[in-house]
């Protein structure tokens, strides 16, 4: 109503102003109004979008009038020139469109690409690193490094489902070619979907995805889509190859791909065709030639005399190591440790046989200077024959009696002594390192007295007859299990103990006295108690019969089988012949 | 291993994404990040003496500005239908989409009520649930915050596939 009333008041305002008008100008009317139109271009022009602005702003009115006017001449040029329009449109339109779908290609890139950058080996590393020098990314160094191209992996798709049939890749398998199956199928479906040609049989579809790492190239048959993942350029030859894949594996799988219901079992066997499309082309070693910068020079210069002074240290250190490794060889010397300290010393820790040469002397003798050693020496004795033999000359230097024969570095020593002297020395060298049997040695040596005063002093006698006792005691015959056979090694101690035992029984005569060898088998306790007995008996008797054929009186001997014997210390049994003399006077 | 092809459907916000996530990583977040296009994501359902591998297609959900994509249910052996249950339109949309779906297959249809861990908040009733739920082959009241029902939901899909 407010409005209303508003407009009938403007009109009669403008009723009255056109009077106005008319009275005020009169028949000058037509000419301002001429002057007026003349001017009426600069005029407007002058406050023309201020004019717009206003109004907009007070009333929204020229919004209603102009928007009718652009749709319609928007309309009428879309209609008349739309290959102009769409070429204005499709910058912007491609863009929004190029967006939406990388968004949707990412996550299936990033997958793919895990797929691919796994199945490199170590030597991924060092490229890895050489890539991101020079700000490539690996994949694409990868294949511009080592390939001309490279199959990485074949994927056999299930058109249908999209579901992954069967794949082979470079290396090992990806765990997730799956699901980059399932998403690339989608993403077909979708392209073919979002990119419809014109012409309705002949839809579009994806051939190749390209990015800057890889290309997956695609080739489809009714039934089933094979991918190859390539790195580098890929030649015709890989898609010549996937078709005649693809229909391999049609013609065999006809059936199983039409009836697919999920199981991928069936199409194992494909591995091998598949397999055959994992091609790789290696780049020939190029030799090029490249321009280095005089600063990189500069540095490889520096470095170079660096390491030569460094170098020179070295070998200098180096040399007196292996110089001073050599005292290992010197008898009575034991090498711990040598090794480098600083720049040119060597440290060396060794041991010392206190006979063997000192280490200044040994230096002088090798012409080693000792500026550079830093030498820590430890006492030990030396086990080594060239020592033994040092050791020994001054040990005999006071038997000048004794002359030494050497048997492969086993001294036997020869000559006569008086007992004393014999007994000293045998404890002399008891007390010798390195000497393996100290009886032995002596075993030549005569005791000078003994014929002398032996058959007047009974004490003498006594002890004699004592020690020898106690050699044919202590002689044991071993046996193997079960046997009552005797070992060549048991028949030379008996014949040992048959010369023993005739020392033996002439000191007894001499000393009137009566004597018996008692022999004593005794066995383990496998097999019966009554087997043993037996067992031991023939052991005993076994060697007693050796005795006599040595030319020992049988009426000397008796031989007694104990039977099982087991040493209480290791629970072990005794598969042996013991001996004992037994004496007594005569009379 | 048996592969079954097993697609989400639904209007957008439902929260298809938010179910496969739980089913397969067993994670939930509060952030919303509306899917483009398809994903497709896995998992091997153990069944009493077989497997199944499930391959999830989690599409872009459906609404005015993105329609419906039949030829992303090509190959499927089911799909489900995912509603919200705070929003009553999310049913409305859903039941639309499956009828879309009756066109290209015959498939078994799943519905989901999701969100159940929030207040019902649409303004369906009883009654009227149980007759759409008619039209599918099971219906699940699932929250993929929870977890509630959502590892029985797949399960009876495995089993009623590979049976
Ligand atoms: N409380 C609750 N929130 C949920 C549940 N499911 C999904 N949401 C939330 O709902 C929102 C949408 O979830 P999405 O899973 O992304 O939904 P969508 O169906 O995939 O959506 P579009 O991809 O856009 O179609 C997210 O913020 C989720 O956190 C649920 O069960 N309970
Ligand atoms: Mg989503």
């Amino acid at each position: 109503m407010d409005e209303e009333s508003n407009n009938n008041n403007m009109d009669a305002k403008q009723q009255q102003m056109d009077q106005l008008r008319a009275l005020l100008l009169g028949e000058e009317n037509q000419q301002i109004t001429g002057t007026v139109k003349k001017h009426a271009r600069e005029i407007v022009g002058d406050v023309f979008s201020e004019a717009l602005h206003d109004r907009q702003e007070k009333d929204g009115s020229v919004d209603q009038v102009i928007i009718p006017l652009v749709e319609k001449s928007v309309e009428r040029s879309v209609s008349n020139h739309s290959e102009k329009m769409v070429g204005y449109l499709y910058p912007l339109m491609g863009r929004l469109i190029r967006k939406s779908v990388s968004a949707f290609l990412t996550e299936f890139l990033e997958k793919t690409n895990e797929l691919i950058e796994n199945s490199l080996t170590i030597k991924g590393l060092k490229w890895r690193f050489r890539a991101w020098q020079a700000g490539v990314s690996f994949s694409q160094y990868v294949a511009s490094q080592t390939f001309v191209y490279k199959v990485e992996q074949i994927l056999l798709i299930h058109r249908e489902t999209g579901i992954l049939l069967k794949s082979v890749s470079q290396g090992h398998g990806a765990a997730d070619a799956d699901m980059v199956s399932g998403m690339l199928t989608a993403i077909d479906d979708f392209v073919s979907d979002s990119f419809n040609a014109e012409s309705e049989n002949e839809q579009q579809h994806l051939d190749v995805i390209k990015t800057d790492d890889f290309s997956l190239v695609l080739k489809r048959g009714p039934q089933a889509v094979i991918v190859a993942a390539v790195t580098g350029n890929m030649p015709q030859e890989i898609a010549n190859q996937l078709e005649l894949t693809l229909e391999f594996a049609h013609r065999i799988y006809d059936k199983e791909l039409a009836s697919f219901k999920g199981d991928t079992l069936p199409f194992e066997p494909l591995e091998q065709q598949l397999k055959e499309c994992l091609l790789e082309e290696l780049r020939p070693e190029e030799n090029k030639a490249n321009k280095q910068p005089w600063f990189a020079w500069l540095i490889v210069l520096f470095v170079c005399s660096l390491s030569v002074t460094y170098g020179y240290f070295w070998w200098n250190q180096n040399e007196l190591k292996i110089a001073i490794e050599a005292i290992k060889n010197e008898p009575g010397f034991v090498l711990n440790d040598v090794d480098k300290s600083g720049l040119t010393k060597v440290k060396v820790t060794l041991l010392r046989d206190p006979s063997a040469l000192s280490v200044d002397d040994w230096l002088l003798e090798n012409d080693i200077s000792k500026d550079n050693l830093d030498i820590e020496e430890k006492r030990y004795l030396s086990l080594a024959p060239e020592l033994l033999k040092l050791r020994l000359t001054k040990l005999l230097a006071d038997y000048p009696e004794l002359t030494v024969i050497w048997e492969d570095n086993l001294p036997v020593l020869t000559g006569e002594l008086p007992n004393a002297k014999r007994q000293a020395l045998s404890s002399k060298l008891l007390a010798l390192p390195g000497l393996n049997e100290p009886l032995n040695v002596m075993s030549l040596v005569e005791v000078e007295e003994l014929d002398n005063r032996g058959e007047n002093n009974p004490a003498i006698l006594k002890a004699l007859l004592e020690l020898n006792i106690a050699k044919v005691d202590s002689i044991q015959l071993e046996f193997d299990q079960g046997q009552s056979g005797l070992s060549d090694l048991a028949k030379e101690q008996l014949k040992m103990l048959a010369n023993n035992f005739q020392t033996v029984v002439d000191l007894a005569d001499k000393q009137n006295l009566s004597l018996g060898l008692i022999i004593m088998g005794a066995s383990d306790p496998v097999g019966g108690r009554e087997y043993n007995q037996r067992l031991s008996r023939d052991r005993a008797r076994a060697a007693q019969k050796v005795l006599v054929e040595q030319g020992v009186d049988p009426g000397y001997l008796n031989a007694i089988g104990l039977g099982i014997v087991e040493s209480k210390t290791t629970g072990k049994g005794v598969r042996k012949v013991l001996f004992n003399v037994v004496y007594f006077d005569s009379d | 291993m048996i592969q079954k092809k097993v697609c989400l459907l639904g209007a957008t916000g439902v929260g298809k994404t938010s179910l496969v996530k739980q089913f397969v990583e067993g994670i939930f977040s509060e952030k919303y990040l509306t899917s483009i296009g398809v994903k497709v994501d896995k998992r091997i359902v153990d069944l009493a003496s077989e497997q199944v591998q499930l391959m999830l297609w989690d599409i872009e959900g459906i609404d005015r500005y993105c329609g419906f994509q039949p030829k992303y249910l090509r190959g499927a052996s089911a799909y489900i239908i995912v509603t919200d249950q705070t929003r009553s339109q999310s049913l409305i949309e859903g039941l639309e989409i499956h009828h879309q779906c009756r066109e290209v297959t015959d498939v078994p249809a799943i519905l989901a009520i999701n969100k159940s861990d929030l207040d019902v908040a649409w303004h369906w009733s009883e009654n009227e649930l149980n007759g759409y739920s008619q039209e599918f082959e099971k219906c699940f009241t699932t929250s993929a915050k929870t977890g509630q029902q959502v590892n029985s939901m797949f399960e009876f899909i495995a089993e009623l596939l590979y049976y």
